[in-house]
This record gives C-alpha cells, sequence and structure tokens, in this order.
C-alpha cells in the first residue's frame, strides 16, 4: 500500500495511504486519509475489514496507533467504515463522526463494541482533532451520493476531502496518487458519477459550498487527487454533469416470468 | 495472500453459521416446550376424567405420561437456554477469531516489509524471505505473537524505527488479549456442549419412557366405553411430540457435534 504526506507544517501533517497492489481484485480500492495534529491522529474514512490489516501495517510506520482519537466517517458504505470494530478495539476511547441519519447503522459495524458515535447535524459543524486545538469542518454533501454525506475541510491544510465525490475506478496500471492530464481522467470518473450520484441540484449547491472554500487540494475516497487547477476543473466539470441518468430499465424477460408465477398461483389456491 | 484470506473467512463462517444453527434449534425447543407443558395438563386433564369404574388401570398411566412431559419439559426448557448462551458465545468467539487473524496479518505484513533483503530472518508461524507473499500464506500459528520479541532483538535498530516497534508490541498484546479470549470462550462453548450432550440423554430416556406410556394407553384404550376417542387423541398427541423431540433431538446433536470439532481445531490451534 503507498503513503504519500500531502500536508506537512510544524505540528501538523496530512497522509494518504491508498492504491494497495496487493489487494484483492474483488475489493474496490479506496484512499484512507490520515490527520497528525499535535500528536492527535484523525483517520478520515478508514476503510472496510478486507483492507483493515494492509491499512494498519501502512498506518503503523507513520503515527502511534494509540494516538488515534478520531475517525470522522463521510457516509454508510461498508468500504468507508466496516473496519470499526478493529479500531475501536486498537485505540480506546476514540470518538467518531458520522451523519446523524447513519448513527444506528454503524453501529452494526462496531459488533458490539461500545463506541462514542456522534450523529453530525445536517448542517454540518466543527470536528476537533482530539486536544489539538485544531478542528476540522463537516460540509454538507446530502445525496452526492448518500443521502446523508459530508466532505471535511481542514482550514489549516486548505484541503477537502470530498468522499466519493470526484472518485474514479483507475485501472490497476495507473498508480499515479495524483491527476496528471484532467481531460483523460474524466472517462475514469463519468459511469461512476453518472450511476452513484443521483441529483444534479445537490452535486451543484455542493460545488457552489466548495468554490467559497477554495481548496488547494480535494482528494476523494477512489482514484487519484486533485490539486490546483485540477481542483477548479473538477468543480466545473461536476458543475456541468446531469447525474441520476440510468439505462432503460424495462425488461420484458422479467415481467412474463413474474405473470407466469402468478398465474400458477392462482390455478393452484 | 488471497486464498489465506478466505481460508479464514471460510472458518469464522462455519462457526458462525454453527452458532445460528443452534440458535434455531433454540427455537423450536420454545415451542416444543410450550407443547409438552399443554401434554402435561392434558394428561392430568384426562387422568381426573377417567371413569373409575372402566378405567382404573389407566389412572396411573396417565398420572405417568402428566409427570414425564413436565419433566422433559424442564429439561428442554434448560436446553433452550444453553442453546441461546452457546451461540452467544461462538458469536463473541468469532470477533475475536476476526480480530486476531486481522491483527497478526498486520503484524505480517510489517514484518515481511521490515525484512525484505534481512536473510534468515523468521518468526514462529512466518517464515521470512524476500517474497512477503510467501510469509502471508504460510499457516498461521500462535506461537507468533510470542516470537515477535525475538523478531525485534534480532534486528539492527535502523530496521524499525520507535512508532513502528511500539505499535507492533500494543498490536502484539492485543493479539494475545484475543487469543487468550478466543480459548476461553471456545473452552467454555464445549463445556456447554458437553453438559447438553448429558442433557440430550436424558431427554432420550424420558422420551421413550413417554413413547413407552403412550403406547400402553393406545393397548389399554379399546377396553374403554365412553372416553377411547379422547385418549386415542391424547395417545396421538404425545407420538407427534415425541416424534417432534427426536427430530429437534438429533439436529441439536449434529450441530453440537459439528461445533466441537470446530471448536476443538481452534484450540488444537490449527483451525485458522
Ligand atoms: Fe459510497
Ligand atoms: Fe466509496
Amino acid at each position: 500500500m503507498k503513503s504519500k504526506i500531502l500536508f506537512e507544517s510544524q505540528k501538523h501533517q496530512w497522509l494518504v495511504l491508498g492504491r494497495d497492489s496487493e489487494k484483492q481484485k474483488e475489493v474496490v480500492d479506496t484512499n484512507e486519509y490520515v490527520i497528525l495534529s499535535d500528536e492527535n491522529v484523525m483517520l478520515l474514512d478508514p476503510g472496510g475489514s478486507e483492507i483493515f490489516s494492509q491499512v494498519l501495517a501502512a498506518l503503523c510506520r507513520h503515527v502511534d496507533i494509540e494516538a488515534i482519537k478520531v475517525i470522522v466517517a463521510s457516509h454508510q458504505d461498508p468500504d468507508i467504515v466496516s473496519s470499526l470494530a478493529m479500531w475501536l478495539d486498537l485505540c480506546p476511547g476514540v470518538k467518531v463522526f458520522c451523519s446523524r441519519l447513519w448513527t444506528g447503522f454503524i453501529h452494526h459495524f462496531g459488533m458490539g463494541t461500545a463506541m462514542e458515535l456522534i450523529g453530525i447535524p445536517d448542517k454540518g459543524m466543527e470536528i476537533p482533532i482530539g486536544n489539538s486545538g485544531n478542528s476540522i469542518f463537516a460540509i454538507p454533501a446530502h445525496f452526492c451520493h448518500s443521502s446523508g454525506n459530508f466532505s471535511f475541510y481542514d482550514p489549516i491544510a486548505e484541503i477537502l476531502f470530498s468522499g466519493d465525490i470526484g472518485a474514479a475506478l483507475l485501472p490497476t496500471s495507473d498508480t499515479d496518487l495524483f491527476v496528471e492530464d484532467f481531460e483523460s481522467h474524466i472517462q475514469y470518473m463519468e459511469t461512476f458519477h453518472l450511476r452513484w450520484m443521483p441529483s444534479s441540484a445537490a452535486l451543484r449547491e455542493w460545488v457552489q459550498r466548495v468554490r467559497n472554500l477554495r481548496p488547494v487540494m480535494i482528494c476523494p475516497q477512489h482514484g487519484a487527487i486533485f490539486q490546483g487547477d485540477n481542483a477548479e476543473k473538477l468543480l466545473d466539470w461536476l458543475e456541468s454533469l446531469e447525474v441520476g441518468i440510468h439505462d432503460d430499465l424495462s425488461n420484458p424477460e422479467l415481467d412474463q416470468r413474474m405473470a407466469q408465477l402468478r398465474n400458477n398461483r392462482d390455478f393452484s389456491v | 495472500m488471497k486464498n489465506r484470506h478466505f481460508q479464514s473467512d471460510n472458518s469464522v463462517g462455519s462457526i458462525l453459521k454453527n452458532c445460528m444453527n443452534i440458535l434455531s434449534v433454540a427455537r423450536s425447543f420454545s415451542s416444543l416446550s410450550f407443547e409438552i407443558s399443554m401434554l402435561a395438563k392434558n394428561g392430568s386433564v384426562h387422568a381426573a376424567r377417567v371413569n373409575r369404574n372402566e378405567g382404573q388401570s389407566m389412572v396411573p398411566l396417565v398420572d405417568g405420561l402428566a409427570e414425564i412431559s413436565r419433566d422433559i419439559g424442564i429439561e428442554i426448557e434448560t436446553l433452550k437456554s444453553d442453546c441461546i448462551l452457546l451461540s452467544r458465545k461462538i458469536s463473541i468467539c468469532s470477533i475475536a477469531i476476526k480480530r486476531y487473524y486481522l491483527y497478526t496479518r498486520c503484524l505480517a505484513i510489517c514484518i515481511a516489509s521490515t525484512s525484505q533483503g534481512t536473510e534468515g530472518s523468521r518468526v514462529s508461524g512466518y517464515p521470512l524471505n524476500s517474497d512477503a507473499d510467501d510469509s502471508l500464506n504460510s499457516e498461521m500459528t500462535y506461537d507468533f505473537v510470542e516470537s515477535l520479541s525475538k523478531w525485534f532483538d534480532s534486528l539492527s535498530p535502523d530496521q524499525l524505527d520507535n512508532h513502528q516497534k511500539r505499535n507492533m508490541e500494543h498490536l502484539a498484546l492485543k493479539s494475545r488479549f484475543n487469543r487468550q479470549q478466543i480459548e476461553t470462550l471456545a473452552g467454555d462453548s464445549i463445556q456447554i456442549i458437553e453438559n447438553a450432550t448429558k442433557r440430550l440423554t436424558m431427554i432420550e430416556r424420558s422420551r421413550l419412557t413417554m413413547s413407552y406410556i403412550a403406547s400402553s394407553i393406545s393397548i389399554n384404550t379399546p377396553n374403554l366405553k365412553s372416553s377411547a376417542d379422547r385418549f386415542m387423541d391424547l395417545v396421538e398427541n404425545t407420538l407427534d411430540l415425541v416424534h417432534q423431540i427426536e427430530k429437534e433431538q438429533d439436529e441439536l446433536v449434529k450441530q453440537a457435534q459439528m461445533g466441537k470439532v470446530l471448536l476443538k481445531k481452534l484450540l488444537t490451534r490449527k483451525g485458522l
């Protein structure tokens, strides 16, 4: 699994872990982000249980596991946080934040372990990075794609973690951590956004919100990171996108089969 | 690495499936125990209603049936509680297995990445060489955690930084704790299975007695003039219940044996 420092100041650091060349091909590739702020560690979307050992092994090289104080989950999907039971066991006292919509659901990932799970209100909130005195901010991203969804903005690093927004499903041969050529990168994002994002209006609202923040880096949970001009290009592209579109769903074969079974039942009763 | 991973998932999966099956037998026992208590009540009612002139011989039989039904009902209730406790223990055990597996796997990755190039470096259970996949593919053993400190000693100071060493020690401690938990829970579960097996032998005996009494009632019933039908119903209900108890009992014996094999594998440190 690759790791790279994205931002570093005296007592504040951003780290990305991802592109695991040894992961099973059935499992979607994810990026895990880590903030180390004055000895306090925050994990952003720590990932699924299938890749837990690899993420932990990569993390072991950079931070003290027992210094993990906060975990934030952009939404409720298993690739986001199904490893939670292990993190709770290794880092007792860790605080977990997710949309208020998903607290009851995310408890299922805890495997019965006690946890302090804090529901983020719909309008967002400030989330302290342990006792560092620094915070990140939960930025509403509802319906992009999950109905209870957040991006997280760090005003010190000026980095926005965007969850599934800006995500790309890259071929395994593509190992760049940053987007090099935006135009050629679109092909890996397009299908994902058209099918996974349900609302163009919600996506445009999010773009407006993010433009006001002017992040220097936009970091998605899948695929490469956008920095500088590419962050701006991503926002333009998302704004122009008509999402929530799917193919014709009519399925005469299935309809016929259901009708057949219904008729059989009527005769036999 | 892929095969190892799925192998462990299968082991946890088999244990969890076994735990669900035992829970489902417990649910069947719950409804059986209700029907048996009804049978015990019916038996008493029948005994009280016997026409003293025509069916004196039936009184001890029907009383006996009521009594044995009460006894078997109590045994089945206890067995049901055993099953629920067992399934809870096994399910907590499977979580500890998952954690143990993932932590030790992480340790193996850390060791493999640190040891690349250090020829001959070995941790019990994970022969280390430059091929990380090989070390991960090797059979996981419980000696692994204990061997870590020796491995630390074998390294030169520049091979492992403080973070990594502290984290690996933390993981080793957690792995050891999970391993102890697995051993305790698997041991407790085997004890419950053994107690349940003894209880099943007692139920088996009572079930055969029930069946014997029901046959005796059925033999004596044609001599009755006024209440023959009612007694035949009682016999039919009894035999039906005896059959159901036998079926659930067989299922539980099967699941208990399977559970015991899976758990013993864990305790003999070969299974995962
Ligand atoms: Fe998602
Ligand atoms: Fe995702």
